[in-house]
């Protein structure tokens, strides 16, 4: 099943997007028609406070979760117009996900838990372990491939994620808090990989966080508040800080 | 329809590598071993219950029909007293030559065979076994017997006083096949007398052995000595029977000749059987009972059902993060229902070769609760005065009953399974993402 997309497409595109949760009777909207544009090769930020629908435009956009009314196009496909198979396919084939809690799976060794979207696309074995090994080297973590979870620190664990992120080279890479489970002197090691992993394959990061040093690294912020955008100004990237 | 979910449902298998998904779906088993064995555990049960219960009847049904047919369908045996297996029902009727000279008066009899039956304690070589003493013409044994044959020897003479046939149990006692017993040898009879403490001795010679025989319609065979009448009624001094053999010219006679021996007597002094009522009867319990086991074992398998629900129910729910990030990692919803079905089908497999394994070896051990038994062959004056006669049979193993108790756990297992695996499949990887 190929997903082609048009050559200008941007990367994420959102269109009067508003996503209303029910809570019983209540409903009550996270989002309030966001409009936005993200070409490809960006690396956003996007901040705000608790509650601003932060996590909720993460998820529309990741294909995990569908708009109340609006459009999300990812890399020029109109998410409402697939189906449950081909958002799972857009998300194998287009989109890597970091999370706070770092989500590897526990009793997989740290090189199975990266051939895991290949294991999804039937890549056979032993092309996915030359690939997951690959990964592995790029973020500097061969040497524990066979390693569990339990046994990589927290730090050596959000590489791990970032691996399995990047392993079928996604045009898309969503970061949830990617460092909000590490220690400052990690986050710069994160941070800096994000970086380079940014540069050297094009990938379009967008990070929710609400950490200033994470927008720091970024060339747009996204402020979120209420549901609706803020704020979106590009800024020149302290690179100067990873250091 | 049908075709459109199978072709979603190659199209995602064949995404996702067979070996791949087995690989998974094991290494998820082995992540919770307790959880695991246990209800493989459950699955083995149900598994061996329902291999052991089938195949222990199904070896007892065999084997009761395997022994009433050595007796023949023609043949009715005539006992004083009521009903056979009623414990005290005792007549004051006893069996006499008058009887026997009756019965052969009758139509469609073409043999009228009396015998005595007493235990006896047997002492041969300065050794002494318990054993069933048969006083009856030795040259009519093969009448009733069939198949009955001689390995080494011959078949005393109607009327010889001193010559016996022994039984091969009484000629080779243990296992080991050291023939305790030989041709020609003496072999002494005690007996002794019911309700007091004298005894009478007489010896014998051993004119002819028999090949091994079983039992027959509970009489074990292997274990008795055969005499002539004439040296039985002397050794017993009783001139009343035991049970008396009547022999009908063809099996579609049988109901008119019990009808008619019978019709000769008042109703409780005496009671008539034939080897094929009994093995219609026995035939009747042994179906109620394949029923009655097949049902416990259905149990049994229910119970296994409800332990595997349980055990994906909490597994599924345990792992629900881990499905989100399955799904946002881009697995399909049939690959994550497939990956769970197939942690049921591993349990099914695992349940159903171990329990196949149990229900072999407890088939064998279990046998002998399942045996059906009778008084034994009858003393004289129709008293129980002879042990009871208790018949094992080997369990009966067929392919059906292979391949139901190794394929019904495995269905039993994915069916159980597959409601929680469907739910978790369905999740919404939003949702799932976010529990904690």
């Amino acid at each position: 099943m190929a997903m082609i997309s048009p050559r200008d497409a941007p990367a994420i595109q959102t269109i009067n997007v508003t996503k209303d949760y029910t809570v019983g009777k209540l409903s009550y909207p996270a989002l309030r028609g966001v409009s936005m544009r993200i070409e490809k090769g960006e690396l956003t930020s996007i901040i705000g406070p608790s509650g601003s629908g932060k996590s909720t435009l993460l998820n529309l956009i990741g294909a995990l979760d569908k708009p109340t009314s609006g459009n999300v196009l990812v890399d020029g496909h109109d998410l409402k117009k697939l189906s449950e198979q081909k958002l799972a396919l857009l998300r194998n084939r287009r989109i890597g996900f970091i999370y706070q809690s770092f989500n590897l799976i526990s009793r997989l060794s740290a090189t199975k838990n990266v051939e895991m979207p290949l294991v999804a696309r039937g890549v056979p074995k032993a092309v996915r372990r030359q690939l997951s090994m690959k990964a592995l080297k790029a973020v500097d973590l061969d040497r524990m491939a066979n390693k569990r979870p339990t046994q990589l620190s927290g730090g050596q664990q959000q590489r791990v994620a970032v691996a399995r992120a990047l392993v079928t080279r996604p045009t898309l890479v969503i970061g949830d808090e990617p460092t909000g489970n590490l220690d400052s002197k990690t986050t710069r090691e994160l941070l800096s990989l994000i970086v380079q992993m940014n540069r050297e394959m094009k990938t379009t990061f967008v990070l929710v966080t609400h950490n200033p040093e994470v927008a720091a690294i970024t060339q747009r912020v996204i402020s979120l508040r209420d549901g609706m955008i803020e704020n979106d100004q590009h800024t020149k990237r302290i690179d100067s800080f990873l250091s | 329809m049908t075709t459109y979910i199978l072709s979603c449902v190659v199209h995602a298998l064949a995404k996702m590598k067979f070996l791949d998904l087995l690989e998974l779906s094991i290494g998820s088993l082995l992540d919770r071993k307790v959880l695991t064995t246990l209800t493989i555990i459950g699955v083995l049960i149900g598994s061996a219950m329902i291999l052991t219960l089938e195949a222990t009847s199904a070896g007892t049904a065999t084997g009761v029909a395997a022994e009433v047919e050595k007796v023949g369908a023609n043949t009715l045996i005539v006992r004083a007293g009521g009903a056979m297996f009623l414990s005290g029902s005792q007549s004051s009727y006893q069996l006499t030559s008058q009887d026997v000279t009756s019965l052969n008066h009758l139509s469609y009899v073409t043999d009228v065979i009396p015998y005595y039956s007493r235990q006896v304690d047997i002492t041969v070589g300065g050794q002494t076994v318990q054993g069933t003493m048969i006083g009856i013409d030795p040259q009519k044994l093969t009448k009733i017997y069939k198949g009955l044959a001689l390995s080494e020897g011959s078949f005393p003479s109607s009327y010889d006083a001193t010559g016996a046939a022994v039984g091969y149990g009484v000629a080779y006692p243990d296992s080991s096949g050291d023939q305790l017993v030989e041709l020609n040898q003496a072999v002494s009879m005690k007996i002794s007398s019911m309700g007091s403490k004298s005894s009478t001795t007489l010896s014998f010679l051993v004119k002819g052995i028999l090949t091994e025989y079983g039992s027959a319609l509970f009489n074990d065979i292997d274990n008795d000595v055969f005499v002539t009448f004439n040296a039985a009624q002397l050794l017993l001094g009783t001139p009343y029977y035991s049970a008396i053999y009547v022999i009908v010219d063809n099996v579609n006679d049988v109901t008119t000749v019990q009808t008619a021996i019978e019709s000769l007597y008042p109703s409780n002094e005496i009671n008539v059987i034939s080897a094929g009522s009994i093995a219609s009867s026995l035939s009747s319990v042994s179906s109620q009972l394949t029923t009655t086991f097949g049902d416990i074992g259905s149990v049994s398998l229910i119970v296994a059902a409800v332990i595997v629900a349980c055990t994906m129910y909490m597994t599924i729910e345990k792992r629900t993060r881990e499905i989100g990030v399955l799904k946002a990692l881009g697995f399909q919803r049939l690959q994550i229902l497939m990956m769970f079905l197939t942690e049921c089908a591993v349990i099914g497999i695992a349940g159903g070769v171990m329990g196949t394994l149990v229900g072999i070896v407890a088939s064998d051990s279990i046998g002998g609760l399942f045996s059906f038994g009778g008084p034994g062959p009858g003393g004289p004056g129709g008293s129980s005065a002879t042990r009871s006669t208790v018949t094992t049979s080997a369990p009966v193993f067929t392919t059906q009953l292979f391949i139901i108790s190794l394929l019904l756990p495995v269905i039993v297992s994915i069916g159980a399974g597959f409601y929680p695996a469907w739910r978790g499949a369905r999740m919404k990887p939003v949702d799932a993402l976010k529990y904690e």
